[in-house]
């Protein structure tokens, strides 16, 4: 595999532990968000700063990172609690403009020269190899994948379900919406956040312009193409269009327009995704081979 | 005997807007008590004040004797009273069996590793099921909710509300929007319930309904209760007459 595949590949594992995260967040609690690139720095910038500063080792860096950005996500979800819908999606964009500029002008956090020379992370000595990144980044993606498989399956996860269908009637029905939408934030953060660390310590230099509004329309288009509110969607939505600009150098400068465009359309068309359920491929699977193949609660 | 639910002198204004005034009244363990009273008389804010969707502006509301104010609808509906609504609002596009679950789920949503666990194991999925069968549901049980008519909608709201093991049930129009046929086997079911046990307080428009099937009636007109008593003593009323038909000089 050539350095330029495993590079690819890294980075559509990251963006499919991002789409992931933010489907917690946007799928299953239904709460709209632009602003998720907000988290992904400040699990970047935690990583980094602990590593730059303090000299910690990688494999303390990340869980710091991942804890961070958890708590950063529940102090910035509770301003969230109380709007919804179109201001939920004004209140996020905010923050994600807010965040982006604390990074660029605090000094603390390295101003507009951002934080470079983040330590590949290394054991006893040994620097990681770009192979062994991509194993561990896979091995990330795996662990997340699982993670979301078991939140679908758990009680947290009907109740996220339920506040998406109808608030009213979920809090009627015993779901507190306060402590599950902070749950909802809590995990799609800092499941972000483990993103950033494997970005900043992959790309050793990390500066506020990587996390800005477009970076979050680029995660959200990944999870609503592929198939908002599945599992399946937004990891084939990321590694979809994580390629493409590849496949596609020339446009990779209209990239923020076409995905724009794209959200556009979909909404319009198709607003399950490629993959969601009732889209139209998986009608035609769900009609064709599979037929009866689906779980039946009757038989239960 | 103490009432189950007991509505002591509530007042509820919404910015000078008086939408109850002084209501008190009691509903007895075992009861079907009817809320009945014209459009805007206060019926549905008084459920809501009951289920915590907004705090009363003064008065009491205590159900077993505990003061009801500021926990919250999750934490009135984790006592056990449940509620279903004017206008339906199923989980849509969860599957009926799922929507049931929602509910089941009362008693894991207050610690997290209990919310962290499975939700669809033996136990939890044969509990859902026997309760859509007691509202004769079980057969669109793998089905999403938004695929039901109005009728089974009705009745899955039921269902769920059963599914948090209330002693009281809300209703908030059961009939309404129902044909004939279909609101006489939701009579037959509140009927069923209450004889199992569960004590209802329902408001409906319908009045061959209310006179049906509560034992007592209490008539609110805007926001202010002007009788209470056996189906047969409201129907009787002049002052009941006068709210529902006008005056005559109003005439």
């Amino acid at each position: 595999m050539s350095a330029y595949v495993m590079t690819v590949s890294i980075t559509i594992g990251i963006y499919v532990i991002l789409a992931i995260s933010l489907n917690i967040i946007t799928g299953y609690a239904g709460q709209i968000s632009l602003g998720h690139a907000a988290f992904f720095g400040i699990g970047a910038y935690a990583s980094g700063m602990l590593a730059t500063r303090l000299g910690a080792p990688f494999f303390l860096c990340l869980p710091f990172a991942v804890v961070v950005t958890g708590l950063v996500g529940a102090i910035l979800g509770i301003p969230c609690l109380r709007v919804k819908e179109d201001f939920l999606a004004i209140t996020t964009m905010g923050i994600n403009f807010v965040v982006q500029a604390v990074f660029l002008y605090v000094p603390f956090f390295g101003g507009a020269l951002g934080i470079s020379n983040i330590p590949v992370p290394s054991f006893f000595g040994i620097e990681m190899t770009k192979g062994a990144y991509l194993v561990m980044v896979i091995f990330f993606v795996l662990f997340a994948i699982v993670m979301d498989g078991w939140l679908t399956r758990s009680w947290t996860g009907l109740a996220l379900n339920a506040i998406r269908e109808d608030e009213v009637a979920a809090e009627m029905s015993g779901v507190n919406l306060t402590r599950f939408k902070v749950i909802a934030f809590v995990l799609g953060s800092a499941m972000a956040g483990l993103a950033g660390s494997l970005y900043a310590h992959f790309m050793s230099f990390i500066s506020a312009a990587d996390f800005g509004f477009p970076e979050s329309i680029v995660i959200l288009s990944m999870v609503v193409f592929g198939g908002i509110g599945t599992l399946r969607g937004p990891v084939i939505g990321a590694i979809i269009l994580g390629v493409a600009p590849e496949l596609f150098r020339p446009i990779l400068d209209y990239r923020t327009l076409l995905y724009g465009v794209m959200l556009v359309v979909l909404m319009r068309f198709q607003p399950q995704g490629l993959l969601g359920n009732g889209s139209f491929i998986i009608r035609f699977f769900r009609r064709g081979w599979f037929r009866g193949g689906t779980f039946d609660e009757t038989s239960a | 005997m103490k009432p189950l639910l007991e509505i002591d002198a509530v007042s509820k204004s919404f910015e000078g807007l008086k939408a109850l005034e002084n209501v008190s009244f009691g509903v007895g363990t075992r009861e079907i008590l009817g809320l009945i009273g014209p459009n805007g008389a206060g019926k549905t804010t008084l459920f809501n004040l009951i289920t915590g969707t907004f705090p009363q502006t003064s008065g009491k509301i205590r159900y077993k004797g505990v003061d009801l104010s500021g926990m919250g609808p999750s934490g009135v509906a984790a006592l056990g009273i449940g509620r279903t609504f004017q206008i339906v609002r199923p989980f849509k596009e969860l599957s009926v069996l799922e929507n049931v679950l929602v509910a089941l789920g009362v008693t894991h949503y207050k610690s997290f590793f209990s919310a962290a666990s499975w939700f669809r194991t033996r136990t939890s999925v044969s509990e859902a099921r026997e309760i859509l069968s007691r509202v004769d549901l079980l057969e669109v049980a793998g089905q999403a909710a938004k695929t039901l008519p109005l009728g089974m909608k009705k009745r899955l709201e039921i269902a769920r509300a059963l599914a948090l093991h209330p002693d009281l049930i809300l209703l908030d129009e059961p009939a309404g929007g129902l044909r004939a046929e279909e609101s006489e086997a939701l009579v037959d079911l509140v009927r069923h319930l209450n004889a199992e046990g569960m004590t209802v307080l329902v408001i409906e428009h319908n009045m061959s309904v209310v006179m049906n099937l509560c034992q007592r009636i209490v008539v609110l007109d805007h926001g202010i209760k002007i009788a209470e008593g056996s189906p047969e003593e409201i129907r009787t009323n002049p002052k009941v007459i006068e709210a529902y038909l006008g005056r005559e000089e109003d005439a």
